[in-house]
């Protein structure tokens, strides 16, 4: 009798785990073919010359080879590098800096929270990226007003030399998000720690350093490494406001991927890039795990 | 009880998966007789006039032809060559769609299509000289075309000449005549106005070259199918004669031509420039966004003769089609019908056919349609237009890094000796032969 229970729940049990799986299929179906086959399969065409034709070869490390020789390759990497450094520290900094703001419980304190998100909802799409063409191009809106003051001013957006920080500066705008954890952290901070500071005399720069930045530094790491990544993965805004240009200045690695892959069918070399995309963010992700050592406290981690 | 209902579970599963997966299995579907019910998909691009126009269209067919469903796939130019060759490599494109096999539209090798010629289709409203640039060599034709806008065209702001106190040249100008005028326009509008936009300093959205000096100075463009086609000095000649223009304010300088688009942010809509080259079909998206009266032309001539791209957009049915037929009907309901001109109008430029074009003419042209006309038929008439040229496989790949390198030249930041050796290098790199 009592096998035959086990027996029966058994079954039962067996039945309940299928329909589960019956009903998680079509993600599973998703998953695989959509995301796991395609990641695995782009190994594998990274070895080979693919360019859309049934007919290719498997090439060893000649697309790796070419990513680290090529001078359009070598750009792309340089700039989109040299975004990620700056456009990151700025980012963070600015907020922090609304963060710290907003927790200061001055009135309003939810529009303001609104207002400094709408950015980030309205996010990196085409339209905001348009935007900025017409606010910082030859007869652009930042141009307009400078010239209140009778400066002149030049397309900013086509100049080599400032093009890049524009992008940045695009970037930095749109901080809200990184804003809205902060401030979450920062509501974390126990009150008690500032009244002590206060009664031993601290400043509030001495406070914000001494009390504020460490206890809310897991959270600057977890928004640098978010960041890290969202930057070197930036695409939208350089394919719609410079489209890589001028002279490949923002030909940053992901629009030359999709330059490759698509718009020149070099599918083999373009996926030698993704994966060297990959191993660049890896780095950068590592190094700064790395360095958390020296800069994030946990309050777990008694020293 | 409940087996039953765990038992309808699954089977309600299995057929959920078995609908989603069953779309990836279809490849390879038997073509199909006229009285089975048929799903087309045709694509194209355009704004949202050419979307409207050609939606209408779409449901008269299907009125017609109860039995051809037909999906439109439709969006903005931007991108919409590089979906249609992802498309292709998948094996996963529209029935029909709107595409060209002239450059700068395509590199797509002509069997990606099938030949029209082995259908009855009506082709007797169309130019031969318009036509015959849609045949392959062996007789394959690759579409029938939709606009007979030929290539080379350059538009001028007749109003800003006209406040400059400059007249218009004139239809036989030369590449000295608009070099020129380019300059007057500059020294007239004390340096506030450019001639026109340097071709040759990488504008965004243009071909490599510039394509109609080149025809005209060397009798190439930059590329053919064997790789590049102009010689190292014949490169450096192109840029030094561009040079001398951007030195001295006749053509733009290099951040008013790296940031030119085609459309409402134009630099001759800006009044940043006087004179541009452009595609005859795009005329009226230029002029709607302007109070200035702008003029067409053809490119200006140089030493050589003349001549020109044929047009190149064109209706043509992809070679892996299920459903040959019903695509071929469509075909010709899109070029052959009354009611599809008159509501088409000129949404894809001046039409091909002659039948398309007299249903126009009755019914009264625009200023703008007027211009397109009569230019169309002062090419045809006067030069040798041609639809033999060819690019090279890796001409897009090639054009973008030209570009690149003309931009850094017309910003200073090298010399034209160190972009022709750049462009060669490139050329080689990419596995073209250089002469």
């Amino acid at each position: 009798m009592t096998n035959l229970r086990k027996t029966l729940q058994q079954r039962r049990r067996l039945a309940e785990v299928g329909q589960a799986y019956g009903f998680l299929s079509l993600y599973l179906i998703g998953l695989f073919a959509f995301i796991l086959w395609p990641f695995g399969h782009s190994i594998y065409l990274a070895f080979t010359n693919y360019r859309f034709s049934p007919n290719y070869d498997y090439v060893g490390f000649t697309n790796f080879i070419r990513v680290f020789t090529d001078s359009l390759s070598l750009k792309s990497i340089n700039v989109t590098t040299r975004y990620a450094l700056v456009s990151v520290p700025l980012r963070l900094s600015a907020a922090l800096l609304a963060a710290v703001v907003l927790n200061t419980g001055i009135r309003g304190i939810g529009i303001y929270r609104t207002v400094y998100y709408v950015p980030s909802l309205i996010g990196g799409g085409v339209a905001v990226a348009i935007m900025w063409r017409r606010i910082f191009g030859r007869r652009g809106l930042f141009n307009n007003f400078i010239a209140i003051f009778g400066l002149t001013g030049q397309d900013w957006i086509a100049n080599p030399d400032t093009v890049r920080f524009m992008l940045v500066l695009l970037s930095v705008w749109q901080f809200g998000s990184s804003m809205l954890i902060f401030l979450a952290a920062l509501k974390q901070v126990p009150k008690g720690l500032y009244e002590s500071a206060e009664i031993d005399g601290a400043g509030s720069i001495r406070k914000f350093f001494r009390i504020t930045v460490p206890l809310i530094s897991p959270v600057i790491l977890f928004n640098l490494v978010m960041n890290i990544i969202g930057a070197f993965q930036v695409f939208t805004q350089a394919a719609v406001i410079t489209g890589g240009g001028p002279m490949n200045e923002t030909m940053f690695m992901v629009l030359n991927i999709y330059n490759q892959a698509f718009r020149y069918g070099n599918m083999g070399y373009a996926s030698a890039l993704s994966w060297t995309l990959l191993v660049i963010i890896a780095g950068f992700t590592g190094i700064s795990f790395l360095v958390s050592k020296y800069w994030v406290y946990y309050e777990t981690s008694a020293k | 009880m409940k087996t039953q209902s765990r038992w309808i579970g699954f089977i309600a599963i299995g057929m959920l998966v078995l609908m989603t997966v069953a779309p990836a299995f279809g490849a390879g579907r038997p073509e199909t007789t006229a009285t089975e019910q048929v799903t087309l998909r045709y694509s194209w691009w355009g704004g949202e006039s050419r979307h409207n126009a050609f939606l209408d269209v779409l449901d008269m067919f299907m009125e017609e032809h109860p039995h051809i469903r037909v999906e439109a796939e439709y969006g903005g130019f931007s991108g919409y060559r590089d979906r249609l060759s992802a498309q292709m490599a998948a094996n996963n494109q529209p029935d029909v769609f709107m595409s060209g096999h002239l450059p700068p539209w395509d590199i797509l090798p002509w069997d990606a299509r099938k030949d029209l010629s082995q259908f009855d289709l009506d082709l007797s409203y169309y130019d031969d000289t318009l036509m015959a640039t849609f045949y392959a060599p062996d007789g394959f034709l690759i579409g029938v075309p939709q606009a007979g806008g030929v290539g080379g065209s350059y538009l001028i702001n007749a109003t800003l000449l006209d406040e400059l106190g400059l007249e218009l040249p004139s239809m036989f100008w030369t590449w000295d005549d608009f070099a020129e005028l380019a300059q007057s326009v500059y020294d007239a509008s004390g340096g506030t106005v450019y001639g026109a936009l340097d071709e040759a300093g990488g504008v965004p959205y243009a071909n490599a070259g510039p394509p109609h000096f080149d025809i005209s100075y060397h009798n190439t463009t930059i590329t053919n199918e064997n790789g590049l086609a102009l010689t190292a000095d014949q490169l450096r000649f192109t840029y030094e004669w561009w040079g001398r223009l951007r030195e001295s304010g006749a053509v733009s300088p290099a951040d008013i031509t790296a940031q030119a688009d085609d459309g409402a942010n134009s630099p001759i809509v800006n009044r940043d420039v006087a004179m541009l080259p452009i595609a005859m079909g795009s005329f009226s998206r230029f002029q709607d966004n302007t109070p200035d009266t702008l003029v067409l032309f053809p490119a200006p001539a140089g030493p050589n003769e003349p001549f020109t791209f044929g047009p190149g957009m064109s209706y043509q049915i992809s070679a892996h089609t299920a459903h040959p037929q019903e695509a071929a009907l469509l075909i010709a309901f899109l070029t052959n019908r009354r009611e599809t001109g008159i509501r088409m109008g000129t949404e894809v430029g001046v039409p091909a056919s002659g039948m398309y074009r007299d249903l126009l003419i009755e019914q009264g042209l625009s200023e703008a349609e007027e211009a397109m006309f009569e230019l169309q038929n002062w090419i045809i008439a006067n030069r040798d237009v041609r639809g033999d040229i060819t690019v090279h496989a890796r001409y897009n790949e090639f054009r973008d890094l030209v570009r690149a390198e003309q931009q850094a030249m017309a910003f200073g930041r090298q010399t034209i000796d160190q972009t022709v050796d750049a462009v060669v290098r490139h050329a080689r790199n990419l596995g073209m032969n250089v002469r």
